[in-house]
């Protein structure tokens, strides 16, 4: 039974479909909502708010082979819900990474990813989600933008803001500009 | 490879090397989670039967989250400033307009040498300035807020202005105005300034006859401006609603008179009416439309007419000097002057004049502020017999007269207060 039928049937009440559904999309939601959140347990919560979301308002689906797209927006509009609401609390996030490295040097492979993550961290969450979406998910950039709810222009825009800061963080070698002189300033 | 090609491709491995997917063990979590949901009928979602090309909108206004806390936190701010307003103008005190009906306030005048204010219904007397020198002739501005007069100290004449409680004193700078006409001062409607009309400096040489003008002084900074209208006679009328124009009376040649008015913004004066003997203002319809004029007729019956300084056009009223109400609904002058004087007042623009008084109780016309409306247009006010009765307030319907508590002190000025 492919996707687009287990969605219509989810769509009609079957929670057996539902579950074959999750079944298939719960992994790479998860690290999705990782990624984004930076913590396990804010991913778990969101991905379950997402899937209950999703159970709940799956009748309203009306074109079925959307189903990935509109289950990612669900989980990234979670993931951001949450991020607002705990974005005066400040939280230590978890940085566990789940499979290890497997390149020849060592030291300047974690150097380089240290200053990655702490870059990546930095971004505002918008930012983050189109990054994830649009290299981790695979998504092309007008997917990411009908995922997001977004204008074309506003996910290039994101997009773009998102790898500038991450050069500024990571250096001249990854593209960075040099700072520009102040007005006035001696060179 | 490019800077940016290489960040997307570390970017890239990073994101796979940290999120390996893997199915967590609490998926079955969710879906007891899940089952114990109820879904939403699919009739309840509008995407299902709004037409296609509506829906996206649709979606993209029911998924974008709304800013609470953005609108909560503008609409406390959005109160906060509604009541530091509230408060700002509630304690500020409420002020009549400066045209128009208003509540009846103090009564001002001056008793030898000073300023004092009379409660009308209470009798409760105030002296508000005890400056050395003269003090004379209190005028309320419009707002009844503070109060002009003329001070006579160390030989200089000036015009004063303070607070009704006689703080806040603020004088005439420059040159003492010489022989002031103490009814010719007049506040502006936005009291900015107060118009007083006396002789023009320099004085003539050789003993000619002196110019006079009308002054105009700055109530907050006491500067000086001379208005340059030459011959004006008696009262100034500053003209409602903004005040941008004084209409005034002047001396066009020995035995005539003319109507000119003049713009404060602009230099020079238009005349608006032929020259006439004996011709004589009687003040501004409230609207600002219509000027009262006092005439002498041919045969030396006076008369009233109300004229439209644009157009040109008057009407006339069979009665003597008569005096327009704040509402600008009535007029109350005198009929048959000639022979037996009555009182009367007659609806606008025109009609039966209803006498009010006749007799001893007929105030003496010559004393300019011997006939005046009450601000709040309840009393016609006199002066009968040069004080010899004391004030006395008439009834326009026709009552029975009233002698108020202050009969005695006089009706220089009554302040209007806001209804």
């Amino acid at each position: 039974m492919d996707q687009r039928d287990l969605v219509e049937r989810a769509g009609r009440g079957d929670h057996d479909a539902f579950s074959a559904l999750v079944g298939a999309t719960i992994a790479g939601l998860e690290a999705v909502a990782r990624l984004i959140l930076r913590d396990h347990e804010l991913a778990r919560d969101a991905v379950q708010d997402a899937y209950i979301k999703a159970w709940r308002d799956l009748p309203g689906l009306r074109e079925p082979d959307r189903f990935d797209a509109w289950l990612h927006r669900l989980l990234v509009n979670t993931c951001l819900d949450t991020l607002r609401k705990r974005r005066r609390r400040p939280v230590e996030v978890e940085l566990a990474p789940i499979a290890s490295p497997s390149v020849g040097d060592e030291t300047g492979w974690i150097a380089d990813r240290d200053q990655l993550e702490r870059g990546f961290r930095r971004l505002d969450p918008d930012q983050r989600a189109v990054l994830v979406l649009h290299y981790y998910v695979g998504m092309s950039v007008p997917m990411v933008a009908e995922t997001l709810g977004v204008p074309l222009g506003t996910a290039q825009s994101r997009l773009g803001r998102a790898l500038a800061a991450l050069r500024t963080t990571l250096g001249p070698e990854y593209g960075a500009e040099p700072e520009p002189l102040q007005r006035g300033g001696i060179a | 490879m490019n800077g940016t090609d290489r960040i997307e491709r570390e970017l890239t491995t990073w994101f796979a090397d940290t999120a390996t997917p893997q199915t967590p063990d609490w998926t079955a979590d969710i879906l007891a989670a899940t089952a114990r949901t109820r879904q939403r009928p699919r009739w309840s979602f509008p995407a299902r039967w709004l037409p296609a090309a509506v829906v996206p909108r649709l979606a993209r206004l029911t998924l974008t989250p709304v800013p609470w806390r953005t609108v909560v936190l503008l609409a406390a701010l959005v109160l906060l400033l509604a009541a530091a307003v509230a408060l700002y103008v509630g304690s500020r005190p409420r002020v009549p307009a400066p045209f128009g009906p208003a509540e009846n306030g103090l009564v001002a005048y001056a008793e030898l040498g000073e300023i004092w204010t009379v409660d009308t219904l209470s009798g409760e007397r105030k002296k508000i300035v005890t400056l050395t020198g003269g003090n004379e002739a209190p005028r309320f501005s419009r707002d009844g807020t503070r109060v002009a007069f003329l001070r006579q100290a160390g030989g200089a004449q000036k015009l004063a202005i303070t607070n009704t409680d006689g703080s806040g004193l603020v004088e005439s700078k420059g040159e003492s105005f010489v022989q002031p006409d103490t009814d010719s001062i007049a506040w502006s409607p936005d009291g900015r300034s107060v118009a007083v009309v006396a002789n023009a400096s320099p004085a003539p040489v050789l003993g000619g006859a002196p110019r006079r003008t009308i002054y105009l002084v700055d109530t907050t900074r006491g500067e000086v401006r001379d208005l340059d209208t030459p011959g004006v006679d008696v009262e100034p009328y500053w003209r409602p609603p903004n005040g941008r124009q004084l209409m005034y009376v002047a001396q066009t040649a020995e035995d005539d008179r003319g109507l000119f008015i003049v713009d404060i913004e602009k230099p020079g004066a238009d005349a608006v009416s032929v020259s006439e003997p004996g011709l004589r203002p009687g003040g501004w319809t409230p609207n600002g439309e219509q000027f009262v004029v006092h005439h002498w007729g041919i045969e030396g019956r006076p008369w009233t007419s109300l004229l439209d300084p644009e157009t040109g056009t008057d009407v006339s009223l069979p009665i003597a000097f008569g005096r327009v109400s704040n509402d600008g609904m009535r007029i109350v002058g005198y009929e048959d002057f000639i022979g037996e004087p009555v009182l009367c007042v007659m609806s606008l623009p025109g009609g039966d004049c209803a006498p009010i008084a006749t007799g001893d109780r007929v105030p003496d016309w010559e004393h300019t502020a011997g006939l005046q409306w009450s601000p709040d247009d309840r009393w016609v006010v006199v002066y009968p017999q040069e004080g010899r009765l004391g004030w006395l307030l008439l009834d326009p319907e026709g009552g029975p007269p009233i002698t108020p508590v202050w009969s005695e002190r006089g009706v220089e000025s009554w302040q209007r207060l806001a209804p």
